[in-house]
């Protein structure tokens, strides 16, 4: 029985090295220290929520600011480009016209019927491919397809089908939130635990038993964090459908301004559109939290 | 105290199963025996385990007695009746807890009554006292996520218990817990067993486990596997911790650990 001393005269004396003696060439070679000491970069520092909220102001201030300035002076174009002072004429003119809010109702009520249409179908498509796979593969190609195809470029076959009314809107809105959410139900029955599913067939629990209390509660987490996204969609089917024949609603609006060369009118018309798919946006976020709460009892 | 449906008698008699395996598309598949046919007994109110290494055919011997897949060969009785594959004869636990996350712990519970079609009230009214006996009252209304995964897996028991079927599966059930947790849920386990007198199939790779639970263990090996012994346990019960020290539950163990190890070297030479 050697002692550890023993032990290491005798391996540093073969020819082969040893263990540690690796690691100590490797700490020599190494170069100068700089890892050791170094402080953490603030990955963690929090931001000052007034500074960020003075710097956001100020950034709309000067865009605004130059923006006026700049038609003023001549530096911008305002027969291409109108101004601030033009744009908010603009909408006390509108707000005091009262037509304005029904043109504002009716893209915001033919994309919220869209979006829930398309929801509701786009769901029911998607669970369905959960019953049969022969019937899952057969048709899922075609709707991937269907997802994948600019759907925009239907637009003049619909309004034709469907008419210069709310309905081709609706139908426009609702074709673009279906596809997206049929996917997304069918990817999440799809990733239903099958553990879950062995230990319902283990109590002897039927086909249809299983789909309400497993595949389609686990399944709509799918649908929920899809509808963010969708909104904003059924907001762009609704005005493209008025882009393309109407005679009321916001996108309506904006073409009609745009052929008459009433600038202020058409950014009158976006900057009203960008509020109300923040509302939407917004709206559909606060629905999401209280759904996901729900599911997971909100952790 | 003695609630429910007390134990039957579980016979698996000669089961053994094969796949088809496919190794090369261009060949005919091949069938392999993943088990050779096997017997296990569990009498009214015995929890009886099933040790053996990782790929043993425990699991599919244990979706068998389950009633979600056929065997190739032999039959699994209940008292005498013949169920072989068919489902709902048994309650059935894995070392996942397969609670609904959306469901609170309550609902989760009575979930294989709700399947029975048993009347919600009546359900609730069953599964209320048993959530308070086991520590889980205060939770009734809390979601899975809320809670730490020993009661997880107190909650998939009492969903087993409550499913009220005379016999219970459980596939390492306490697995995925740690050592502190697992010796408590297993006292626990010992104490529902005495209560309920449930006849229990257990699969564990933990011998401690197994000895310290059992009535009798059938230790399994080899692919395909087969049970090469059949250890009956003879400790007094009811047990606690201090069985644990004893030498006869030392010499269950080297016992078991012992046939494991020499089969180990069987196959190493």
């Amino acid at each position: 029985m050697t002692t550890p001393t023993e032990t290491d005269q005798r391996v540093s004396a073969d020819p082969r090295i040893s263990p540690t003696q690796i690691l100590q060439d490797l700490e020599a070679k190494a170069p100068e220290e700089r890892t050791r000491g170094r402080r953490v970069a603030a990955e963690g520092r929090r931001t000052n929520p007034v500074v960020v909220n003075a710097l956001r102001i100020g950034l709309v201030a000067i865009v605004i600011g130059g923006w006026e300035l700049g038609a003023r002076f001549g530096y911008i174009n305002p027969f291409f480009w109108s101004s601030p002072s033009r744009i908010w004429e603009s909408l006390t003119q509108q707000v005091a016209s009262g037509s304005f809010y029904m043109d504002i109702l009716y893209t915001m009520s033919s994309a919220v019927t869209g979006f829930v249409l398309g929801t509701l179908i786009g769901t029911a498509l998607g669970l369905s491919f959960w019953w049969s796979k022969t019937y899952a593969e057969t048709v899922e190609p075609y709707v991937v397809m269907f997802e994948a195809l600019p759907k925009i470029a239907l637009a003049p076959l619909v309004v034709l089908v469907f008419g210069v009314g709310i309905e081709s809107k609706i139908a426009l809105a609702t074709a673009l939130v279906l596809a997206i959410q049929a996917l997304n139900a069918a990817a999440g029955a799809k990733t239903v635990d099958k553990d879950i599913i062995r230990m319902m067939n283990s109590l002897g629990a039927s086909r249809m038993k299983i789909f309400r209390s497993v595949v389609v509660p686990s399944t709509l987490p799918w649908i929920i964090s899809g509808l963010r996204v969708t909104i904003g969609l059924a907001l762009a089917g609704a005005i493209v459908g008025e882009f393309i024949g109407s005679n009321r609603g916001l996108g309506y609006r904006i073409v009609y301004a745009g052929s008459t060369y009433d600038i202020a009118m058409v950014w009158l018309g976006v900057f009203v559109l960008a509020l109300l798919s923040i509302v939407l946006y917004v709206g559909v976020g606060a629905l999401e939290r209280r759904l996901g709460n729900q599911l997971t009892g909100g952790k | 105290m003695s609630v429910g449906i007390q134990g039957s008698t579980l016979e698996v008699k000669g089961v053994g199963k094969s796949y088809e395996v496919v190794r090369d598309s261009k060949v005919p598949p091949v069938l392999t025996e993943v088990l050779q046919p096997v017997d296990v007994l569990a009498r009214p109110g015995e929890l009886v385990s099933i040790v053996g290494p990782s790929g043993c055919g425990k699991s599919t011997l244990f979706s068998i007695v389950a009633g979600l897949e056929a065997p190739s060969v032999g039959t699994i009785e209940i008292d005498g009746a013949d169920v072989t594959g068919t489902t709902g004869h048994v309650g059935y636990m894995l070392q996942k807890d397969m609670l609904l996350p959306w469901r609170s712990i309550l609902d989760n519970v009575i979930l294989g009554l709700e399947v029975r079609g048993v009347a919600r009230a009546d359900a609730l009214a069953a599964a209320r006292p048993l959530l308070k006996e086991y520590g889980l009252g205060d939770y009734e209304a809390a979601r899975p996520a809320q809670l730490s995964g020993g009661m997880r897996q107190r909650a998939a028991l009492l969903r087993t218990l409550l499913f009220n079927r005379p016999i219970m599966l459980l596939d390492e059930p306490f697995g995925a817990l740690d050592a502190q947790t697992r010796l408590q849920m297993q006292i626990w386990l010992l104490e529902v067993q005495a209560t309920f007198m449930k006849s229990i199939v257990f699969v564990t790779h933990d011998i401690d486990e197994a000895v310290l639970l059992s009535d009798r263990i059938y230790v399994m090996w080899g692919r395909p596997g087969s049970v090469v012994q059949e250890i009956e346990i003879d400790l007094p019960k009811p047990r606690g911790v201090e069985v644990t020290t004893t030498p006869a539950f030392a010499e269950y163990k080297e016992q078991v650990r012992s046939i494991l190890m020499r089969k180990k070297e069987e196959v190493s030479l």
